[in-house]
């Protein structure tokens, strides 16, 4: 203590002038706009140099994940190569898929320029539009899952509705039972998504896997979406109310795929007079 | 002592309003050129006797600056040049030290130390208080030539007013 007052008696002058010095900047901060504005954007320019280091370390701490999922998605499109039936690829970097049952779709890669998954209505932006063939209402999905369908495509970018999104609706079924309902997204959680409309007969279980049904037009079937988490039924409805959990966390995707359906048209056409009659 | 209090609150008060209701209206200045503001009243500070402990000529320094801040609408840059031209008063006493050293019952002036003694001394004083009020003004090292050009232009019309105080004043407290 005795220390500490004789430290106060010897360096008075320092600490005084310390002291008063911080209230002044406190005082220059507080009164002047023009002052505080600096302040606020030199400490942002001194974060954001921070940040930049981090993700620079971050990113490349992330390559081997990032290895790990091109050598996965490598490891997929090498055994669909060797079934490849198609050959009528109008683009390179195109594939097809050899799947009997949808052997009319055609994948083009593609990056994720932004993305969002903590607002209500969610979407991204990715790097090819237009000029590579891209119209609104095709389906994205990443080598995880589903993603989104195309919103809007200009020239060189396209915008997409993800499957975090209040209007999103998929058509999607239970893989064992092809039971089939609409997936929406009601919650704000970017891993939980709900089922509507499977009817109530239907027989659930905790685990189900539900993939896509293949009924749009947009994807093709047997995509993974979720597993089934929790099912309710309310008194006097007539459908389940089907939690699901996502396998596709959409917080981290940076490579999609945009599928096109060749027999789109036709599809659309044929489901249109239905509709009609 | 009381008359040494006395002297030195009425010498606050004059050169505070002279450097408020004056000199802040009258900067120099032509075509382009306004770098220069004309600063009298850290000669206050300068004054204080030697004896003053360096504690309180701080807490003066502070309470000087606020008071020609309120009237310069810049809350804070005046006290803090203030407080630091106080700050840095004993070192610089220390750097013009005499031969013989001082008597800790004089005060700092023309009077007691010569004119040229004086000179030397108010300037680093000035010189410190400028670069670092300018700098403050500013709050950012960005403008640094800027920051330079203000400090010696206001610094040598200062002066000649520094100067002209002790002629007229002569002040021996």
């Amino acid at each position: 203590m005795r220390n500490l007052l004789m430290l106060f008696v010897r360096n008075g002058g320092l600490l005084l002038f310390l002291l008063l010095q911080g209230i002044c900047m406190i005082l220059v901060v507080r009164f002047s706009d023009k002052h505080s504005e600096i302040l606020f954007s030199s400490a942002s320019n001194i974060s954001g140099y921070f940040q930049s280091q981090v993700d620079e370390v971050t990113k490349f701490y992330n390559l081997s994940s990032v290895a790990d999922t091109l050598a996965r998605e490598n490891a997929r499109l090498y055994a669909q190569l060797d079934q490849t039936q198609l050959v009528r690829s109008p683009w390179r970097d195109t594939m097809k898929r050899s799947d009997e049952a949808d052997n009319w779709y055609t994948y083009r890669p593609a990056q994720v320029r932004s993305n969002s998954i903590s607002a209500h209505n969610n979407s991204l932006l990715i790097d090819i539009g237009k000029k590579h063939g891209i119209t609104s209402g095709m389906g994205v999905v990443s080598s995880n899952g589903i993603v989104g369908v195309v919103k809007n495509a200009r020239e060189n970018f396209s915008s997409v509705m993800s499957i975090l999104h209040k209007e999103s609706r998929i058509s999607v079924k239970i893989k064992n039972s092809n039971y089939f309902g609409l997936m929406v997204w009601e919650t704000s959680n970017p891993l939980k998504a709900s089922l509507i409309d499977i009817p109530k007969h239907a027989v659930l279980n905790k685990r189900d896997t539900v993939v896509t049904s293949g009924f749009s037009t947009i994807f093709p079937e047997g995509i993974v979406v979720g597993l089934v988490e929790d099912f309710t039924i309310k008194p006097g409805s007539n459908s389940w109310e089907v939690d699901i959990g996502l396998t596709n966390d959409l917080a981290n995707i940076r490579y999609v795929y945009v599928i096109e359906n060749i027999m789109k048209e036709e599809l659309e056409a044929l489901l249109e007079e239905n509709n009609d009659e | 002592m009381n008359s040494t209090i006395l002297t030195h609150t009425l010498r606050f008060i004059g050169i505070t309003l002279f450097q408020v209701l004056l000199l802040k209206g009258a900067s120099p200045s032509w075509e382009n050129f306004n770098y220069i503001q004309i600063f009298l009243y850290p000669v206050f500070i300068m004054l204080l006797p030697l004896r003053t402990p360096n504690t309180l000529v701080i807490f003066l320094g502070f309470v000087t600056g606020l008071a020609v801040d309120l009237f310069y609408d810049s809350v804070g840059v005046h006290a803090s040049a203030c407080v630091f031209m106080a700050f840095i008063r004993p070192a610089i006493l220390a750097l013009v030290e005499p031969r013989g050293g001082y008597n800790v019952n004089h005060s700092p002036t023309k009077r007691r130390f010569g004119i040229g003694w004086f000179t030397i001394y108010s300037s680093c004083l000035m010189f410190a208080f400028l670069f670092w009020y300018f700098s403050v003004e500013a709050f950012t090292f960005y403008y640094f030539w800027d920051i330079l050009l203000r400090t010696l232009s206001s610094f040598l019309v200062s002066m000649v007013f520094v100067v002209i105080y002790q002629y007229i004043f002569d002040p021996k407290e």
